[in-house]
């Protein structure tokens, strides 16, 4: 009795070390900061970036611009989403053209570096740390379906995604660490702390955000309440450091994009706030432009996914004005046989000339890649 | 790197354990308990994708102190006939652990009405101390297996030796909470099953009674 009793002191004095330790002040949000308004008037082109992968079915682009203004992205891709065979895929824009797809992570390989059965790969969400580091994100599931998901982050030991550095498992969690999912840009702390918007999928759904350390484990966990299913977020961070997010709506929710802000470095949350934007319970991405103005890549619908255009306000919350059109439900040529259309998944970033990268999900068969000067963008939504 | 070890030493006793039962009751008696032992030990050296501790690991995610508590129990009992956990303590742990799941799981799911108390769990000073003054209880008491569950997982989290920097991860899971509710299902059922039979008994005392009385 004595025995477990000093265990026990012992333990409650390194325990309370280590809780004051960490319920120190969350360091802020790094908030890149656009020191030249560029306003490029590059018109809009279209390329294919997945083409060189053999599989069948791809899905859920995410991308990076990488040092010299090269970018990099990856999806995954295998016989249908959720098969074994499903692996991460990338491939590299050399500022011309897109370089030959390559596997950067399998089922196996996962499976090996967190010491753990694994079924399926799903999002991958890439990372470009401060000191140059690239770090995957990648969504997995051990048992059932996606409601059984995991993330894992991966860390590569250079950009080209050549060999692996390190693999850990996050624990977010405490169901069997079950129903946690990412796709949606990160940020970094100004501690190196990585702050992903995550959200929770298995009773509920609803968003959350993660914070990460370097040793890649979850050291805060903030559940953001909402009624009804909103998930799937996506952040900016405003340029106080606070962040705001749209929200994808779930099944039974109403069909538009929902809006929230944070306050007290993303401890408090405001309630959802429908946006006069439709949502077909699908992926959306936005970007701030160096106007300051919003602009946001949706399926402007309540049932399909058979739009994707580009929206811009001056607010996060509107009004919204159309600014392009990146695919419509009129077929081209090379989509005349299929059953149905869909563009889905987008995924937009600016890089360092204030040019605006799009990539989505065509069809399920490819990745694309639309890149448009943001003059034609503000031209066209309704001016400066 | 220390948690890779601790994880790993985890689901090596949750498979050792398992097999020991398992084996217990089908060959019978300890040998049947230690050939699961051995069998167990070998099967978790085997390379990773072979072991059992890979799906184990897969299948329930990382485990707690009252996990390790519960298996260290099962392994001890089934090899050497030794309650670790006498049925007392069983009861004051399955109650807190079932308490603290009540306490973290309804809002980790979404229900919006209850508080996320596991958020407190990565770094909350109140939380550590909360957990002190219960362990101090358990002492008082005089419960040295639950007052161990309640060091261990301070040991867990404040060396960062768990996977996961959430306290309430070092102190409770999933397998362990349902081990908690079977307990005390069990125990309730025990109650109802010896109610009945002491009913049963005192039934047949009085009537007996009444049939003294009416010969008298």
């Amino acid at each position: 009795m004595i025995l477990s009793g000093v265990f026990c002191l012992a333990g409650l004095v390194a325990a309370w070390l280590e809780s004051s330790n960490r319920s120190s002040e969350r360091a802020k949000i790094r908030v890149v900061p656009q020191t030249t308004p560029l306003f490029p008037d590059l018109q809009a082109q279209t390329l294919p970036v997945s083409t060189t992968s053999p599989a069948p079915e791809v899905h859920s682009a995410s991308s990076v611009v990488l040092p010299g203004g090269r970018i990099r992205a990856f999806w995954f891709a295998g016989s249908k989403e959720g098969a074994a065979d499903v692996a991460i895929w990338s491939a590299e824009f050399d500022g011309a053209s897109w370089q030959q797809a390559h596997i950067v992570l399998d089922r196996e390989t996962l499976a090996r570096g967190t010491r753990r059965f694994i079924r399926k790969l799903g999002n991958p969400v890439i990372h470009l740390d401060g000191d140059g580091r690239l770090y995957l994100y990648v969504v997995s599931v051990s048992l059932g379906g996606w409601s059984g998901s995991a993330v894992n982050r991966v860390v590569y030991h250079d950009d080209a995604c050549g060999e692996i550095a390190q693999i850990d498992r996050l624990i977010a969690s405490p169901i069997l660490n079950l129903g946690t999912l990412v796709r949606g840009l990160i940020f970094e702390q100004e501690d190196g702390i990585d702050v992903l918007p995550a959200y929770h999928e298995s009773m509920r759904k609803f968003p959350q955000i993660l914070r990460v350390g370097r040793d890649g484990r979850v050291t805060h966990r903030k559940r953001v309440k909402v009624e009804g299913k909103l998930f799937q977020p996506w952040a900016l961070v405003g340029e106080g450091g606070e962040l705001e997010m749209f929200l994808r709506r779930g099944e039974g929710t109403e069909a538009r994009v929902h809006h929230v802000v944070s306050s007290e470095n993303g401890e408090k949350w405001s309630e959802p706030q429908a946006l006069e934007i439709e949502n077909p319970n699908s992926g959306i991405s936005a970007v701030r432009l160096n106007d300051g103005s919003y602009l946001k890549a949706v399926n402007p619908n309540t049932k399909r996914r058979a739009e994707l255009v580009l929206l811009r306000g001056k607010t996060a919350t509107g009004p919204w004005y159309h600014a392009f059109d990146v695919d419509t439900a009129v077929r081209q040529e090379d989509e005349a046989h299929f059953k149905r259309v869909e563009y889905s998944y987008p995924w937009l970033i600016p890089d360092a000339e204030g040019v605006i990268h799009l990539f989505y999900t065509w069809n399920r068969r490819e990745i694309r890649h639309l890149r448009i000067g943001q003059r034609q963008l503000i031209d066209a939504g309704g001016g400066r | 790197m220390n948690h890779f070890v601790v994880s790993e030493i985890s689901h090596v006793l949750l498979v050792v354990a398992l097999l020991s039962r398992l084996l217990r009751r089908l060959i019978g008696g300890r040998r049947g308990a230690w050939i699961g032992f051995a069998l167990g030990a070998i099967l978790t050296v085997l390379p990773p994708e072979y072991s059992p501790t890979f799906y184990t690991r897969g299948l329930l995610g990382e485990l707690s102190a009252l996990s390790l508590i519960f298996l260290a129990h099962f392994l001890v009992k089934g090899l050497y006939d030794y309650q670790l956990i006498p049925r007392r303590e069983g009861y004051y742990l399955a109650v807190t652990g079932l308490t603290a799941a009540f306490m973290i799981y309804p809002a980790s799911l979404g229900v919006n009405a209850f508080p996320d108390v596991y958020e407190f769990g990565y770094g909350s000073a109140g939380l550590i101390s909360a957990m002190g003054g219960l362990g101090a209880f358990f002492l008082w008491r005089g419960c040295p297996v639950a007052v161990t569950w309640i060091g261990l997982s301070f040991f867990l989290y404040g060396f960062r030796l768990h996977p996961s920097l959430n306290f309430w991860d070092s102190l409770i899971d999933l397998p362990s909470v349902m081990v908690c509710a079977g307990f005390l299902l069990h125990a309730l059922w025990r109650r109802i099953r010896d109610g009945k039979a002491l009913a049963g008994r005192r039934g047949l005392d009085s009537t007996g009674g009444e049939l003294i009385d009416e010969t008298s």
